[in-house]
């Protein structure tokens, strides 16, 4: 071992006698009885057992973190990968939105109520996978979550990924469901599958997430179908950033402003305290 | 023999009553402001080959980090060229200090508390040149699966700096940890790199995972509005949380600075992505609790 310099980081730290307190030995007997698989697991999906576009061999190293995460915040902007493609993709109506695969503006997690109480967006179990071809080269990265519950409000400009929402139109004396769907590298639109008609995504403003498996975000060089977590419904993720988010995912509170060409809209969920908008 | 200095800064009033301090003014410290200690690393590095640290976890795939080195930017990793970098400055050193100041409470009371305040100097985070002091950090992850199978991934962090990043930590009068901070993170490269030769990085590029000009800006809390606290459940298990923003806090959460992330420039395999970035972010409340996998 060559060893030049060790040097400590100097971090603070006051643990109060409290914390010592609530800590209880185990005896090698009594941690033996213990099953759980831990905080954090490492698996394996080894090449082959996931068939891929081509046929070419994938192999994944998963890492979850056993955590349940409450969050509320708001972020002004979120691009991923911004620029011009190198395959020259873009399927977007308007060209001049479609500036990177995802491009999202004025996102919360959670909402805040007119009584002033917050209420969390819900993560359980996040992980992230890596992906390698038969040289072991990297090809793919994602960060995934084992099951995601409560409101996001979010505008979405440009979107690469397979995305199925329930849109919940109000017509005045009924509603209808809009089961819409989009798949797809740089789009703006989503689609009703059942009427073929084209919706600007940046009119999902409001969606409710219930038991929503299969949510990831990856950036792949080429298409890998990553293996399959839950029930949730999941496609084979393109080149480029690519969103997943399928499944358990409504749109309520929907309003239609015209007919032709058709435009929906619904209102951004509150999460800010009333005088700090 | 390789060397290394450390000098201790001292104000002259170390002795002396301590002056309170302000997260708005935390960002001013240099280490000579009122009562404060100031380190300066100079010319240091550590490079350990045969260094093992093995993360096992009850699913049975240990983590094992080998081939350790921090050195300065641009040097060797390893035989006699190998040399150091700098954490502070004379001017502008590695700052500690205890101090009294005002904590809120999450109900709105502001009571006088001990802190105990670790930052990083602000360096360029302030303007000012410190690119001499910054630093290549490296390790090779190898992970053993059970099917035999190995990943070797040497995880690169290039021209690395935390300018500006501290931490203030204090005992809450309910038990645990409290805490507040800023993690400001510089890195020119960030790599994730196939480890296709035996101990070194490999020269392919499209082994790698390479994330260019790389900036990190998140507050963690904070002792006026927005305590964090860290705490064990009777479960034995692992409780982070940033205290809700409430209608007493609101005004000076929104006032405050936001969170942010950027990327020049993200490259994956063969595969250019162009820029990446997050802007805005505002944590209202985060409650981190970890259990065990079934």
């Amino acid at each position: 071992m060559r060893l030049a310099v060790m040097t400590c980081f100097i971090t603070s730290a006051l643990v109060s006698p409290a914390i010592l307190a609530e800590l209880h030995p185990m005896t090698d007997v009594d941690m033996a009885k213990q099953s759980g698989k831990g905080v954090i697991e490492v698996s394996e999906t080894l090449a082959g057992q996931v068939a891929q576009p081509g046929g070419i061999d994938v192999s994944f190293t998963r890492i979850t973190i056993g955590a349940d995460i409450d969050i509320n915040a708001n972020i002004n902007r979120l691009v991923l990968g911004e620029g011009v493609r190198q395959d020259g993709l873009d399927n977007s109506d308007n060209a001049d939105r479609a500036t990177a695969d995802i491009d999202f503006a004025n996102i919360s997690l959670g909402t805040i109520d007119s009584s002033g109480i917050v209420h969390d967006f819900k993560i359980v179990d996040p992980y992230i996978e890596f992906a390698r071809n038969n040289s072991g080269d990297l090809i793919g990265f994602r960060l995934g979550f084992g099951e995601v519950n409560g409101t996001m409000g979010v505008e979405i400009k440009t979107l690469s990924g397979d995305v199925q929402a329930v849109g919940q139109l109000n017509l005045g004396l009924f509603s209808i469901n809009l089961d819409s769907s989009a798949h797809n590298v740089r789009e703006d639109d989503i689609t009703d599958d059942l009427l073929g008609i084209d919706i600007d995504l940046g009119n999902f403003q409001n969606m409710t997430f219930t038991g929503t498996n299969n949510l990831y975000i990856g950036l792949q060089s080429t298409a890998i179908n990553y293996p399959k977590l839950g029930a949730g419904a999941q496609g084979t993720a393109q080149s480029g950033f690519w969103l997943n988010l399928q499944d358990g995912v409504t749109s309520p509170g929907l309003s239609l402003d015209s007919i032709i060409p058709i435009s929906v809209s619904n209102e951004h969920p509150v999460n800010r305290f009333t005088g700090y908008f | 023999m390789h060397y290394f200095l450390l000098f201790f800064i001292i104000s002259a009033s170390a002795s002396a009553e301590l002056t309170p301090i302000n997260d708005s003014n935390l960002s001013n410290v240099n280490g000579q402001n009122g009562a404060a200690i100031g380190f300066v690393w100079d010319n240091v590095y550590a490079t350990g080959e045969d260094i093992k640290l093995t993360l096992d976890f009850d699913s049975g795939i240990p983590l094992v980090f080998t081939d350790f080195y921090w050195v300065g930017h641009d040097s060797a990793r390893k035989g006699d060229g190998v040399y150091g970098g700098n954490v502070g400055s004379y001017d502008d050193p590695f700052f500690l200090n205890i101090q009294e100041e005002n904590i809120t409470l999450t109900d709105g009371e502001t009571i006088t508390g001990t802190t105990l305040v670790t930052a990083f100097p602000e360096g360029s985070y302030k303007g000012s040149n410190l690119d001499a002091g910054k630093m290549d950090l490296g390790a090779l992850m190898t992970l053993e699966h059970a099917s035999g199978n190995t990943d070797e991934t040497w995880l690169l962090f290039n021209g690395m700096h935390l300018d500006g990043t501290y931490l203030k930590s204090w005992a809450p009068d309910g038990g645990g940890l409290a805490m507040s901070g800023e993690i400001n993170f510089h890195a020119d490269e960030l790599i994730f790199q196939t480890a296709t030769i035996a101990g070194a990085p490999s020269n392919n590029p499209n082994s790698a995972w390479q994330i260019s000009e790389f900036d990190l800006y998140l507050p963690i809390g904070h002792s006026l509005y927005q305590p964090a606290t860290l705490t064990i459940s009777e479960e034995q298990q692992v409780i982070f949380e940033i205290a809700a923003v409430n209608s007493n806090t609101a005004a000076e959460f929104y006032a405050a600075p936001t969170g942010s992330f950027r990327a020049d420039n993200i490259t994956l395999n063969d595969w250019n992505a162009g820029a990446s970035y997050i802007e805005g972010i505002q944590l209202q409340h985060l409650k981190v609790q970890t259990h065990d996998l079934n």
